[in-house]
């Protein structure tokens, strides 16, 4: 079935757009001709070039042609063409094959957050309504949706394409949130809210009423889990915090986002402590784990009480 | 340059490349990162940059030991697979998943990993998964055994884990003692007809008074999609496997319905045992079986 014409242009790498641009219009043409084993053969000729990556890799994904991720992954692996996430993979000169490599990231994220919740005592599998804030094309919202049911989760994210990709093809729930914490409305509260990513992008200015509307957003009884640049990515970037700990630039992998809004920023444990301290009600239990996601990011877990 | 394919060249390779490394050869690190590149050095040259903790290493990006042996069958395995461009990566990825898969389903049946005092990963190989099993609860839980000494011996050094070495007969394994998880992934996929039982009566010796037991199978999908028809046990064996360590007679690729593994639990250790039934959940192709000792 076409297994070592795979192979031959996998080993083969990368065409000249030109003619990966060829690559891809064939394997339309064999496509629509019915040969399915010549249009697999192709469009992963086209999948391997950065011009026709995405367009070659969602058509032979959407068709379920040989070579698909999704029959061994187990589930919708297309990406969409806005994907900054992806686009930040591709861009990673030690990631030789970004599709891959940003699909098989979210098994990390799965097992990182699950370890994470288990250390609270509050496993992953006994939350019935979990949002995941600021999801962007979900990297790893597909996941989720696989361990959960596509019914427990909700997606939110400030790019509206973004949230359309995910109810779209995940099956999930989702509304599109607000550039500004004050503008945005929660149609419910969730048992466990995860933010992966975004309080390493937010500037002062928005960095507290960002943390105190997420706050809200989690049920009595529930958990909310973010993340932050903290000692160890500061060291990394070769970052001087302020005297009170926190430290931005505006730049980011966002194209979609304005960099004054969502750059890069860090912040030191004492930081996040004090803005903690202001949130009410005040967390039952407050769980920090240093360099957690991705060996990088600062993890923490609060907990609300039962009857709050 | 020569290519390392027996052990005795690896070596050679090694200490060459480490000796120009430590005579601060200019460029010496580059070439080593350049060899990762090309098949036949890859490993020997991935190795050495982790060992010496050089620029482009996996370790900091991963969080956790990533050497890999030299004989690890299931590397060869990522190695030689269309779907991977970039088998050091995919191999040491792919502990992600099965950790992720491994959690789920002992979630599901309301026990927790982080809860479990001790864990024995049994048949597991040279540590795809032993070093995401340590960095997740710690090496002083982990106990890992394998018919293969080498797997053992590169487990217990790399990643600090306890081992003993496994037995080609399932009633001579030593079990040392009790565990509250035994964690058996794709072993029952390679047993004969004549052994699977036995393995199975085995292992369970080894779960603790209120344990479990986690497998994993060739079920009816996977039959399914190698085109594989069952005989009238429910049970196919095909003497052959990506292991290059272990006779195929005994460790080849087998294939078993559901109702025959239902059979051989309720055999065993009576229906009650069985308390979880995952189809198509390793890797979206293995079955996955949770038992629970009373």
């Amino acid at each position: 079935m076409g297994l070592k014409e795979l192979l031959d242009v996998t080993a083969a790498g990368p065409l000249p757009p030109e003619q990966a641009r060829a690559a891809l219009a064939r394997g339309q043409a064999l496509l629509a001709a019915g040969d399915r084993d010549g249009a697999a053969t192709a469009l992963r000729q086209a999948a391997l070039t950065r011009e026709t990556q995405l367009a070659a890799h969602n058509l032979i994904e959407s068709q379920g042609l040989p070579g698909a991720f999704a029959p061994w992954m187990g589930l919708d692996a297309r990406i969409d063409p806005q994907d900054d996430v992806f686009g930040f993979f591709n861009g990673h000169g030690s990631w030789s094959s970004p599709l891959r490599d940003y699909l098989a990231d979210g098994w990390r994220t799965l097992s990182e957050l699950m370890l994470l919740l288990e250390r609270g005592g509050k496993p992953l599998a006994g939350f019935d309504a979990v949002l995941e804030f600021a999801s962007g094309h979900g990297r790893f919202t597909r996941h989720l949706a696989k361990a959960l049911g596509p019914g427990r989760v909700t997606v939110s994210d400030v790019v509206p394409g973004a949230v359309a990709f995910s109810t779209t093809h995940f099956g999930v729930q989702g509304f599109v949130s607000a550039a500004r914490p004050a503008q945005l409305h929660w149609p419910r509260r969730y048992g466990l809210v995860f933010v992966l990513s975004l309080f390493t992008h937010l500037p002062r200015a928005t960095w507290s009423a960002w943390l105190a509307r997420l706050w809200e957003a989690v049920a009595p009884g529930g958990v909310l889990v973010f993340t932050t640049h903290g000692a160890l990515a500061a060291e990394r970037a070769g970052v001087t915090l302020d005297a009170e700990g926190f430290h931005f630039h505006p730049e980011s992998e966002s194209h979609a986002i304005d960099v004054a809004e969502y750059g890069t920023s860090y912040t030191s444990r004492g930081f996040v402590e004090a803005e903690l301290g202001l949130l009410r009600p005040a967390p039952t239990r407050v769980d920090f784990e240093p360099a957690w996601f991705w060996a990088h990011q600062d993890a923490w877990v609060l907990q609300r009480a039962e009857a709050a | 340059m020569s290519t390392p394919v027996t052990p005795s060249e690896y070596d050679a390779w090694m200490r060459a490349h480490e000796a120009a490394l430590d005579a601060g050869e200019p460029g010496a690190a580059a070439a080593i990162r350049a060899a990762r590149e090309v098949p036949a050095t890859r490993l020997a040259a991935h190795n050495l940059i982790e060992r010496r903790g050089l620029d482009g290493a996996f370790a900091q990006m991963f969080g956790l030991d990533c050497r890999i042996a030299p004989r690890d069958d299931i590397f060869h395995f990522f190695a030689g697979h269309p779907t991977s461009t970039n088998p050091l990566r995919d191999y040491l990825a792919d502990g992600w998943r099965t950790l992720a898969e491994l959690m789920q389903l002992l979630e599901a049946v309301d026990r927790p990993l982080l809860k479990l005092a001790s864990v024995l990963e049994f048949a597991s190989g040279h540590g795809r998964f032993t070093r995401h099993l340590v960095k997740a609860i710690g090496p002083q839980r982990v106990t890992v055994s394998d018919v293969v000494a080498d797997a053992v011996g590169f487990a217990r050094d790399t990643f600090g884990v306890q081992g003993f070495v496994s037995d080609p007969q399932p009633e001579a394994v030593p079990w040392p003692r009790r565990y509250e998880l035994v964690f058996v992934l794709s072993l029952f996929s390679h047993l004969p007809r004549h052994s699977w039982a036995r393995w199975l009566a085995s292992i369970w010796r080894a779960v603790a008074p209120g344990g479990l037991l986690v497998l994993s199978t060739h079920g009816a999908e996977a039959a399914r999609r190698a085109g594989v028809v069952l005989d009238d046990r429910g049970f196919f064996f095909a003497a052959s496997s990506e292991s290059s360590a272990i006779d195929a007679q005994e460790y080849g690729t087998s294939f078993t319905s559901e109702a025959f593994v239902r059979e051989q639990v309720a055999t065993l250790a009576g229906e009650a045992a069985l308390i979880h039934f995952a189809p198509v959940w390793f890797w979206n192709h293995q079955d996955a079986w949770v038992l629970r000792r009373a």
